[in-house]
């Protein structure tokens, strides 16, 4: 069964409805942004159906005693946040200036941000924000600039954050800009064009899988996962769909380890897909190892599923390790 | 501290967002000046301008048209395209609630054929013989009906269908287009004026010159043409503009392919600045319709003004106060001026009582 939710949290909430309600459906997948998700999650708890979302916002999956049959496959927003400081710090920089899209993914990484900033002892010397559909950041950008920052940090999911580096190269802004994991589309950094190069995000490595070494751990499940992708659709892969694939793969191995048929119990099968999700060890995803446990439905650790990237000249995208 | 640098970027950020909201408030404009309709759909003519733009580029590339004709084959291309969706909109969905031509049976007995073809698996003939046959029992059964019940449908009702249309050509767009965001190179050079220490594109400057002549075409139009003053007549009042040999029904048709076409001339212009997606259209309606209200409802030039200064307002809120406040900022100053003055800032009072929305 397959709903379009339109990314709406309105028709998201329709549409799970329908698919336990009329369905009967043993688990959901998706919705596959935050805000959905987080509208979405109270009523599979309810239901006791199985959930593993497509979206970033660690909130999905916290506190842990509210989110019983909630499981999400993407790297949570916390780590991306603390990987982007750790490589603040590591240029130099301690005063950054934030930029934030105002839906719940932008809203969830802003307030990730805040609260590491502490942390990692780096200054928030601006804070601005703007709407998913907007057409120009010029204005808030210039404040960042005004504002001594060293580094712009970019956090959005919508195709509005490929004007951020346009804006910045209008102004003639020479600081290092950061995007989140929500930049991971190719599409993003060709609307971009020449002004995407240089930027720095951590994402998957889905993106970058043909720059890996042959040897490495996780080649073989993204080239497997390109190949299959592309023989099908013609854009070009994008970290989302992984993440679709990663969820769909937790739930299909939960119900091959659970031996789930179909004359059982409805509920009975939830409950043991739930199960099987949860036990999920050390599983290879497009994402990284999965390592379930009934504190952590996530189960990515942040330096195993995430890879500081760039964009080179010409719109490439290589592991920032790999920058001459 | 805030510099007059600053103060002046603030000022271009806002020229750049408001031109757009000028375009679409524009747009509306024409459609509300003939036929006293809000056309919702005005969002959608600006995102179909912007991604027809984008596909005819490509195609311009494939055909190996030479550069500057390919700009303007496009423009023409686009604008063109989207005015026919304008005017079959016009013609399929408005009309219809005033009279039922043999144009709208035609329309009908198409989509009957397809369906029976498609939906139903009937080969050619038994397909012909259900849409003679239901085309005929629809003709019977609508005949008298349109006379007695649908006839002069309130104005609130054909807001409502143009709403409708404009979620059924975004879903066509979704399917044709797909999801993701589409971008067009700049007309002219990208490398940005530096103007006392603030920045604009040149594409931005381009995008106001072609306000200006659009405002210059339409103020030529409705004030010297004939064509353009029955137009004015029909808004005034549609029944005696009739009574004076107008054909009120081609005046209306024009207006929505007038107002389809500016509106595509902007997302064909803004594109390379903004980008643009199937889902645009929306919140560009509710901008643009903001500064029609602003501007005076009806009022042309005074909806262009006020597209630039809603742009404006948003762009010093966002600088000098919070980006997180933008929006409510420049509503909050709509709101206020709508309150002191209900007929807009450059609409007059006395001309606003005879108005039926």
């Amino acid at each position: 069964m397959i709903e379009d939710d339109e990314t709406q949290e309105a028709k998201a909430v329709n549409a799970v409805e329908k698919l336990i309600n009329k369905e009967n459906v043993l688990a959901v997948i998706g919705p596959s942004i935050s805000g959905s998700s987080l509208a979405v999650k109270p009523i599979c708890e309810k239901a006791k159906v199985p959930l593993v979302s497509v979206a970033a916002a660690e909130k999905i999956v916290i506190p842990i005693e509210e989110s019983i049959f909630v499981f999400k496959s993407p790297q949570i927003d916390s780590h991306v946040a603390v990987r982007i400081f750790e490589q603040i710090k590591k240029m130099g920089i301690d005063k950054i200036g934030i930029i934030s899209s105002t839906s719940a993914f932008g809203n969830q990484g802003r307030m990730q941000l805040q609260h590491y900033a502490k942390e990692m002892a780096v200054q928030i010397v601006a804070d601005e924000t703007y709407a998913p559909k907007d057409t120009d950041m010029t204005a808030q950008l210039k404040k960042i600039a005004s504002s001594g920052a060293g580094a712009v940090v970019n956090w959005s999911i919508e195709p509005a954050q490929s004007l951020v580096p346009k804006n910045m190269k209008q102004l003639g802004m020479k600081i290092p800009l950061f995007q989140s994991h929500g930049f991971g589309n190719p599409k993003y950094i060709e609307a971009a064009g020449e002004a995407a190069e240089g930027i720095i995000f951590p994402a998957g490595r889905l993106l970058v899988v043909e720059s890996l070494p042959a040897d490495h751990w996780q080649k073989k499940v993204l080239m497997n996962y390109k190949t299959e992708y592309e023989k099908k659709y013609s854009p070009p892969v994008s970290t989302f769909g992984g993440h679709a694939y990663d969820s769909l793969w937790l739930v299909v191995n939960s119900m091959k380890a659970k031996k789930i048929s179909p004359d059982m119990d409805l509920a009975q099968a939830r409950k043991l897909i739930r199960d099987g999700v949860e036990e999920t060890k050390d599983w290879v995803g497009t994402a990284g190892h999965f390592n379930m446990s009934p504190k952590d439905h996530t189960g990515l650790d942040k330096n195993d599923s995430l890879e500081m990237l760039t964009v080179d000249k010409g719109g490439k995208i290589i592991p920032l390790s790999q920058k001459k | 501290m805030v510099s007059f640098a600053d103060i002046l970027q603030y000022v271009f950020s806002g020229i750049t967002i408001g031109a757009i909201y000028a375009m679409v408030g524009l747009g509306f404009t024409m459609v509300y000046n003939s036929t006293s309709i809000i056309n919702f759909a005005q969002g959608e003519f600006v995102m179909l301008g912007g991604l027809l733009g984008v596909t005819f580029v490509n195609g311009a590339k494939n055909f190996g048209v030479p550069a500057p004709y390919a700009i303007a084959l496009r423009l023409v291309l686009a604008v063109g395209t989207t005015t026919l969706v304008g005017m079959l909109m016009e013609k399929l969905a408005i009309e219809p609630t005033d009279r039922l031509t043999t144009f709208h049976y035609a329309g009908l007995a198409i989509i009957i054929f397809a369906l029976a073809r498609i939906l139903g698996g009937l080969t050619v003939g038994p397909a012909l013989a259900v849409m003679i046959v239901l085309t005929a029992a629809a003709y019977l059964l609508l005949r008298r009906k349109t006379v007695e019940s649908m006839r002069n449908p309130s104005v609130l009702q054909l807001i409502i269908i143009t709403i409708a249309l404009s979620i059924l050509i975004r879903g066509i767009a979704m399917f044709t287009f797909g999801k993701d965001p589409y971008f067009m190179a700049h007309f002219v050079p990208e490398q940005p004026i530096s103007i006392f220490g603030a920045t604009v594109l040149p594409q931005t400057l381009l995008v106001v010159v072609a306000i200006i002549v659009v405002v210059i075409l339409v103020g030529l139009f409705f004030g010297f043409t004939l064509t353009g003053k029955a137009m004015k007549a029909c808004a005034f009042n549609r029944d005696i503009a009739k009574l004076m040999g107008i054909n009120d029904r081609w005046m209306i048709l024009l207006s929505f392919a007038m107002s389809a076409s500016v509106g595509a001339v902007a997302g064909y212009f803004v594109t390379p600045i903004t980008l643009m997606d199937y889902d645009r259209g929306p919140m560009l309606a509710l901008k643009g319709f903001g500064a029609a209200v602003l501007g005076g409802l009806g009022n042309g030039y005074g909806s262009v003004a006020a597209g630039f200064i809603l742009g404006i307002l948003e762009a010093l809120g966002t600088g000098l106060i919070s980006s997180g406040y933008k929006d409510a900022i420049s509503l909050i100053i709509l709101l206020a001026v709508l309150f002191y003055k209900p007929s807009g800032l450059f609409g007059s009072a006395e001309a606003a009582k005879f108005k039926e929305f």
